[in-house]
């Protein structure tokens, strides 16, 4: 063919400008940096880009405990955005061991002026890094991810009021901040909160008063959490750790919540112990709290701490108050015969009149304690006559 | 009389080499054009797409069906769309330059990243040989560049 011996064309340079910057925002900031020697074309697009990511990918070596390496990845942070021109909407510090908080005070206040509207910050240090007093000012905030830093706002701080996820994992932070935060950000839809033991230690009780708010995940010790305000919540995830002295929910736990959570679709509970009261009751008040249920996901701890009456609890009481009319699917991990986690499932057959399948995770693998297990469950009424139950794996 | 059927709405696509695609309308409006053509009434029975051939339409056709079909796990969605990335770069970028023009997120991402994937960790030799970059630069020029990003170059793939 004639056309054999013409030079192929380069279709990657003739692309649309925004084709090219949605490939080099896909690269880590080294390849997408290195693309400024391929032609003169190609010279400053990566300066332009609004999305900046530094993470592992940056290091080629571990920054831990070398401060060589520490300094050079200092410097050359600095020569991107030195070199970045146009607003940067985007912006991921993810580097463990990254030191020096005073430098990233700077790189924050440079951020600032920048337009940042997501910010993320990931960094393992000995102590917390505490964010500075001006990152409180920023008003076009709308998503924010931070890991181990010391989250104390003046008290003049009225929220992020663009702010529509939040995400706290080992933050240093006190309730009243939780509270007043969340009910400051006006369309937050989605918060998740990851406390260290000794930060859950100090907060008794958290109130959730978020008009938007649609998902929620917490991860700490769960003494009690009030749904104050939340209509429009479709998903909670709750992992609760939980102290050797358990001293769950001091004064009770409530029958049902005040509010009822009306758009609750999923609920997903970790180690829950089938053998304290309170839990289960917990539980039990968070399912007639919400009346659309379509599917629990339910993981039993593993270890039997010996309690007692929770099955008197559960089989005693008709719970009439419950009816999950609307739950489809029911998935339970780490199933034992103990009495209390059978009546629990009793009560999920009897309560479900439009159950497709409960799919049961076995603690155990031997086939004849399976096999029991089987046999109690199939003797269960069911209110939905197409329910399937499914044993994982066995 | 006696039976009532939901007659399936469909469309007609018209593509640059002239051919007529009939598909159905739920299909066709994931492409953010077409559906801003069809909701402003600008489109009469066959919508004309001047930039995109047929044979990139029928590729097209074959990602906006799997895509619609809510009964598809995430899992299989994902191992339809790395299967329906492994092609030839050169028609790599033809469905880049249409799914772009027709608007559609999902294909164009995973276009780029596909495209990002072959970039990654390789030299500029390397990325200007694979995609025909002609460089434009001169020695001193490229040199001066090279020191200017130092930390940019190290630790390259072999070519």
């Amino acid at each position: 063919m004639a056309s054999s011996c013409r030079r192929p064309s380069d279709m990657i340079s003739n692309l649309p400008g925004n084709v090219i910057e949605t490939i080099l925002m896909r690269l880590p900031i080294r390849d997408a940096v290195r693309t400024s020697i391929l032609s003169r074309k190609w010279r400053y697009i990566w300066a332009k880009l609004p999305e900046i990511v530094f993470d592992d990918t940056l290091c080629q070596e571990s920054v831990e405990n070398q401060h060589g390496a520490k300094t050079k990845l200092a410097e050359t942070i600095y020569q991107v955005l030195l070199l970045h021109h146009g607003p940067i909407l985007k912006f991921t510090l993810s580097i463990p061991g990254l030191e020096s908080s005073y430098e990233i005070d700077q790189l924050i206040l440079f951020l600032l002026r920048n337009g940042i509207e997501d910010f993320t910050l990931q960094m393992r240090e000995s102590e917390p890094y505490k964010l500075p007093a001006a990152f409180f000012s920023c008003i076009q905030m709308k998503y924010l991810d931070l890991h181990f830093c010391v989250f104390k706002p003046s008290p003049s701080f009225k929220g992020f009021s663009r702010l529509t996820s939040l995400k706290f994992c080992e933050v240093n932070v006190g309730r009243e901040i939780i509270e007043s935060l969340i009910s400051n950000c006006p369309l937050l839809e989605q918060f998740t909160l990851k406390l260290t033991l000794e930060i859950s230690d100090s907060i008794n009780y958290l109130e959730i008063n978020a008009p938007n708010l649609k998902f929620f995940f917490f991860q700490g010790i769960l003494k009690s959490i009030w749904f104050k305000n939340a209509p429009l919540l479709a998903e909670v995830e709750i992992y609760t750790e939980n102290p050797v002295d358990n001293s769950l929910a001091v004064g009770g736990v409530p029958n049902k919540l005040s509010s009822t959570l009306i758009n609750l679709k999923i609920l997903t509970l970790y180690e829950i112990c089938f053998e304290q009261l309170d839990e289960v009751s917990c539980t039990l008040c968070l399912m007639r709290s919400s009346p659309t249920l379509q599917k629990i996901t339910i993981e039993a701890c593993p270890d039997i701490c010996g309690g007692i009456g929770v099955s008197e609890f559960l089989g005693r009481q008709h719970h009439s108050d419950i009816v999950l009319e609307k739950l489809q699917k029911v998935n339970m991990q780490v199933v034992s015969d103990t009495r209390a986690q059978l009546e629990f499932i009793k009560l999920l057959l009897a309560k479900s009149p439009v159950l497709e399948t409960m799919l049961l995770e076995p603690k155990s693998m031997k086939a004849d304690e399976g096999l029991n297990l089987l046999k109690v469950i199939t003797q269960f009424r069911r209110a939905s006559a197409d329910a399937e139950v499914l044993f994982k794996d066995w | 009389m006696a039976t009532t059927t939901t007659e399936t709405k469909m469309l007609t696509l018209c593509t640059s080499d002239k051919q007529q695609f009939q598909i159905e309308e739920t299909i066709a409006l994931q492409a953010v054009t077409i559906r801003n053509m069809v909701e402003d009434e600008c489109a009469s029975n066959v919508i004309p797409l001047p930039n995109v051939n047929s044979k990139i339409m029928i590729q097209i056709i074959e990602y906006l069906k799997k895509h619609v079909d809510s009964s598809v796990s995430k899992e299989d969605m994902e191992k339809f769309d790395s299967a329906f990335v492994e092609k030839k770069l050169s028609e790599i970028f033809d469905i880049i330059l249409a799914a772009n023009y027709l608007n559609i997120k999902n294909l164009l991402d995973i276009c780029c990243q596909r495209v990002a994937d072959v970039m990654k960790n390789k030299s500029p030799e390397w990325v200007r040989r694979t995609f025909n970059i002609v460089n434009d630069f001169t020695a001193e020029e490229e040199a001066k560049i090279r020191k200017e990003h130092e930390w940019a170059f190290e630790g390259v793939d072999e070519d």
